[in-house]
């Protein structure tokens, strides 16, 4: 699983850092940090409060087109 | 999302250290029962069981701590350093003063204490403190990343 720049760009485009990201859904840091760089796959659960934060949809942040991309 | 609990990473992470930590403590029974079989016994029993049962203990904290699986993100982060110190203290005190009532003897049977009691009674409030600053280090490391 590579890393999820779609989920950072996102984020920074709304100038949150990971932990105001992180208490608006309800997690700690380190998942979102975990996240970004693929070392967890989050459930559709925590997907979809993350959309609903950064204002995004699922296929903008998690959908993957093509295999490596 | 849950706020008051931990999150759904920290609770894959500790299943994932609580399995590892069981299967290591079933591990280390069975090797402590083969050396017995062996003849050669290290502690006593139920010293032995107990002081594998402290370790593992131990382990289970530290890795959780280290883990980031100990305290959820609900939680107010604080700073219980006085609470600690005074608990790891008096636990020392109390473990001391065990060993001493241990190697007198007391005035009745019941108050004759293992000398072993001692000695567990000592680990766990190290283990305590190692727990005490694994998280202190722990933190430092995470806030700087």
């Amino acid at each position: 699983m590579g890393k999820n720049l779609r989920l950072k760009s996102a984020r920074a485009a709304k100038d949150m850092s990971q932990k105001d990201v992180a208490d608006a859904v309800g997690v700690t840091r380190q998942t979102i940090n975990a996240i970004e760089n693929g070392s967890y796959n989050p459930t559709i659960k925590l997907c979809i409060a993350i959309c609903r934060v950064l204002g995004k949809t699922l296929d903008d942040i998690f959908w993957e087109d093509a295999v490596g991309e | 999302m849950n706020r008051h609990g931990l999150d759904e990473m920290q609770i894959r992470i500790k299943e994932r250290i609580g399995n590892q930590t069981f299967v290591m403590l079933l591990a280390l029974l069975l090797l402590d029962v083969a050396l017995h079989g062996y003849g050669i016994r290290w502690v006593s029993y139920p010293a032995n069981v107990m002081i594998l049962l402290t370790l593992i203990c131990g382990i289970y904290v530290v890795r959780l701590i280290g883990g980031n699986a100990f305290v959820g993100p609900g939680e107010k982060r604080q700073k219980p350093l006085t609470t600690v110190a005074l608990t790891v203290l008096t636990a020392l005190v109390v473990a001391a003063s065990l060993n001493i009532l241990g190697i007198r003897g007391g005035s009745s049977d019941h108050m004759r204490l293992d000398s072993a009691s001692g000695l567990i009674l000592c680990i766990v409030p190290l283990g305590a403190l190692l727990a005490a600053l694994t998280a202190l280090v722990v933190r430092r490391v995470q806030d700087r990343d």
